[in-house]
């Protein structure tokens, strides 16, 4: 009986628990860094994450369409190594950008995967940059949103063909739920069912992901909180898949809206702070903090906000802000609303802001 | 300032206290409260005598009235283990075993009744992926119907272990005018505030009452009000007795709360239908327990300091809704309650409770509360979690007490 009554009063206060994403933005911190063979390497800001390492050979999973890796060889033996980079642009190249060091493509076996050698000065650390040729310039450009595929991962290939389709979409960002479960079994078959997408495919988690250890997802795919820019537009993905942001992770977002306050920002986080259907409250736990969150996006001029875990379409403001909610990856959807599979197309002018976020319907 | 003003509240109501009625002696008060006979349960009754102690409801008259064929009823041990096994799946089980078996089989038909509506609600959200357009039925339909569930287990394991022993009664009529004034310590680890000073007033004006909730944080910019009426449909009033402590109020008011710090304010006009059953009219076993629910909307509109956006650019419907299970206690004169519930709104300052996967941002938050009174003064206590854990006590003060029932004709020795 004792026993029951301590188990209840965990489960009870495990349910209380003020801040469940804590974990997985402490580990946020630990992503993009390893040290193998006497040699430490590090992803700045962790837009890259280490998913196996052997002495001579990494193998990466990018977050993001360009970023930078430090290499420190510090009395290595090993100066020659192998990097496979994973979900990354496909015309992006690996260059120096200080240091000693040489890179040579190798192989480039799908769109998204590429094969370098690169050799590092045993004398000193170097510093490489991977990015698309235009990834600092400001024309007109195009990507695409997907969330809350969740059990739906046997057919996602075909949402994903339909993208392929439209040669003008960069890179496909997503609020997360991909998996149901969140396993490392699913995870990796997500990866897997990726190879039929010939652009990469950025996400934070859903609520979905909370369901395995949090030491997973890092493992996999990297930061569940991060932010890049390309072309002249910001991207923030923030975890929300708990109904609340760590505090930890508004720290953050503080310096990243402050950072994009004059550019094109779009604001990435599965559960959105307020549900449209406000009776649902498919959203934040606290409408305290969903206001405060709703405020900092407005003050920060974050120009959109995408979002998933309702699986439908929704477009409605919040705090001024455009917000979407696009869960059409092809879990269970939302009946009677007019719509079934589907992804958003988004045309964006980084001189002007976001041009226009179209629903392309795959069924 | 804000402590200064807390404190002159505190000693202005000690001052002018006794200046809101009469108190009687432990004896006229127990006098008083003898004659105080249950009407007819459907019946309230005026207030007219002279002596001011607030009545309870003895239900000795009830053992007295019992028909001699009636089983006697013995909570305990043994009852309590069968309310939880096989209580947990079959509620009633402990009242059962303890000898008051329809109550046990009342207990059991609603805990089916519920478990249906629970059942198809739930199915009714998964099959429509919590569709937009019938989540105003299904939600509020689940909330109830999970509200009752709880309530008929936790009835059974009360009235499995106290039997026919009551833990107290329900005020028949209650004070004309109530304040609290006390202390609240809000753990958010979103918010910088922590401490709050917590003032609470509610008057009877025939029977409607008017209420007001108020904190005031103490080492921030933020502050929360609101005003409510409460029209009483059943149930006690200042002026008017009742036999039991069922109510069924109708809500209507407003809150306004301002996030100085975080840049935000939000009005809440919201309407609720909140019900409260006093369990001794269900069960012998259950005298001294209560359940309660509600359910209603509210109307969030916010007002961002963000530059350009006017007064009101976002407005947000909210479930109003909860439930509660709790017992009356007779600890002080006239005693008073310990109530656990739920509370579905998840804008207050505990939030709403984390459930992982499916759930995420659903709860609400859950709270324990109780008050012992003492004749004009008393103590309450709250503790809430959700996204955010609350303690606090206050200090309450009942002025203009309800006065005693006259006795009616057949109750006194002459003629009146």
């Amino acid at each position: 009986m004792k026993r029951l009554v301590v188990i209840a009063i965990c489960i009870t206060a495990a349910s209380c628990a003020l801040r469940p994403a804590q974990t997985r933005a402490e580990l946020d911190e630990q992503v993009g860094k390893t040290e193998v063979a006497a040699t430490s390497w590090e992803v700045r800001d962790g837009l890259a994450q280490f998913v196996d390492e052997q002495p001579g050979e990494l193998t990466l999973w990018a977050q993001a369409p360009m970023w930078s890796l430090e290499a420190d060889p510090a009395d290595a033996s090993t100066t020659t190594w192998r990097l496979r980079l994973n979900n990354v642009m496909p015309d992006g190249e690996l260059d120096v950008v200080d240091g000693d060091a040489t890179v040579a493509r190798v192989d480039q076996p799908h769109p998204t995967r590429q094969v370098w050698d690169v050799t590092l000065d045993a004398d000193g650390p170097a510093r490489f940059e991977f990015a698309p040729p235009d990834a600092l310039t400001a024309e007109k450009w195009r990507f695409a949103a997907l969330s809350d595929v969740q059990e739906a991962i046997g057919t996602v290939g075909e949402i994903f063909a339909r993208i392929n389709a439209d040669e003008r979409i960069r890179f496909v960002v997503s609020s997360g739920d991909i998996t149901d479960i969140g396993s490392a079994e699913e995870l990796s078959r997500f990866q897997d069912e990726l190879r039929a997408l010939d652009v990469p495919f950025y996400t934070t988690t859903g609520n979905h992901e909370e369901g395995s250890p949090d030491d997973v997802w890092p493992k996999l795919f990297g930061r569940t909180n991060f932010h890049f820019d390309f072309k002249g537009t910001h991207f923030s993905f923030v975890d929300s898949g708990s109904g609340t942001v760590d505090p930890l992770v508004y720290d953050w977002l503080d310096g990243w809206l402050a950072h994009a306050r004059d550019d094109v920002h779009v604001f990435i986080a599965h559960i959105a702070p307020i549900d449209p259907v406000g009776v649902r409250n498919g959203s934040f736990r606290s409408r305290h903090e969903a206001a405060k969150l709703q405020q900092m996006l407005a003050e920060g001029r974050v120009d959109l906000s995408l979002h998933g875990h309702v699986h439908s379409y929704y477009l409605f403001e919040r705090a001024g802000v455009p917000s979407y909610i696009s869960g059409g990856g092809g879990a269970i959807p939302e009946r009677f609303d007019g719509i079934d599979r589907h992804f958003l197309v988004v045309d964006v002018a980084p001189s002007s802001g976001v041009d226009s976020v179209g629903v392309v319907r795959v069924d | 300032m804000k402590q200064l003003i807390t404190i002159g509240i505190f000693a202005a109501l000690w001052l002018a206290g006794p200046a809101f009625g009469q108190e009687l002696t432990d004896e006229e008060a127990r006098a008083a409260s003898s004659k105080a006979r249950a009407p007819d349960s459907s019946a309230t009754r005026s207030v007219r005598d002279v002596s001011t102690s607030p009545a309870r409801f003895q239900r000795a008259e009830r053992a007295e009235d019992a028909p001699d064929t009636q089983r006697e009823i013995k909570g305990g041990l043994l009852p309590g283990m069968a309310s939880l096994v096989p209580g947990v799946l079959l509620h009633g089980s402990g009242t059962f075993v303890a000898g008051d078996r329809e109550t046990g089989l009342k207990l059991l038909k609603w805990q089916g009744i519920s478990t249906l509506a629970l059942a198809a609600s739930f199915t009714e959200l998964v099959l429509t992926g919590a569709s937009r357009k019938t989540i105003w039925l299904s939600a509020p339909t689940v909330l109830l119907s999970f509200g009752t569930f709880t309530q008929t287990w936790l009835a059974d394991i009360y009235g499995a272990f106290s039997g026919a022993h009551s833990t107290g009664s329900a005020a028949l009529a209650l004070p004309k005018l109530r304040l609290d004034v006390g202390y609240r310590y809000v753990f958010d680890p979103q918010f910088d505030y922590r401490n709050f000073t917590y003032l609470a007033a509610e008057f009877w004006v025939d029977r409607v009452r008017v209420s007001s909730q108020n904190w005031l944080a103490l080492d921030d910019a933020n502050v929360r009000t609101g005003l409510l009426g409460d029209w009483r449909i059943i149930g006690p009033t200042h002026d008017e007795y009742a036999s039991n402590g069922s109510t069924l109020d109708l809500r209507m008011g407003a809150r306004f709360a301002r996030f100085g710090g975080e840049g935000f304010s939000v009005l809440t006009p919201e309407v609720q239908m909140r019900g409260r059953l006093d369990l001794g009219e269900v069960g012998r076993s259950l005298e001294g327990a209560f359940a309660d629910a509600s359910v209603g909307l509210g109307f969030e509109v916010y007002d961002y300091d963000a530059a350009g956006l006017p007064f009101g650019s976002d407005v947000n419907s909210l479930l109003l809704g909860g439930f509660g299970f709790g017992l009356y206690h007779d600890v002080g004169n006239p005693g008073g309650e310990v109530r656990l519930y739920y509370d579905h709104r998840h804008d207050t300052y505990a939030g709403g409770a984390h459930l992982s996967d499916l759930g995420g941002g659903v709860p609400g938050y859950f709270g324990i509360e109780t008050h012992f009174d003492f004749g004009h003064w008393g103590i309450g206590a709250d503790l809430k979690a959700g996204s955010a854990y609350i303690g606090g006590l206050n200090v309450r003060y009942n002025g203009w007490m309800p006065m005693a029932p006259m006795p009616t004709v057949s109750e006194s020795e002459g003629s009146p």
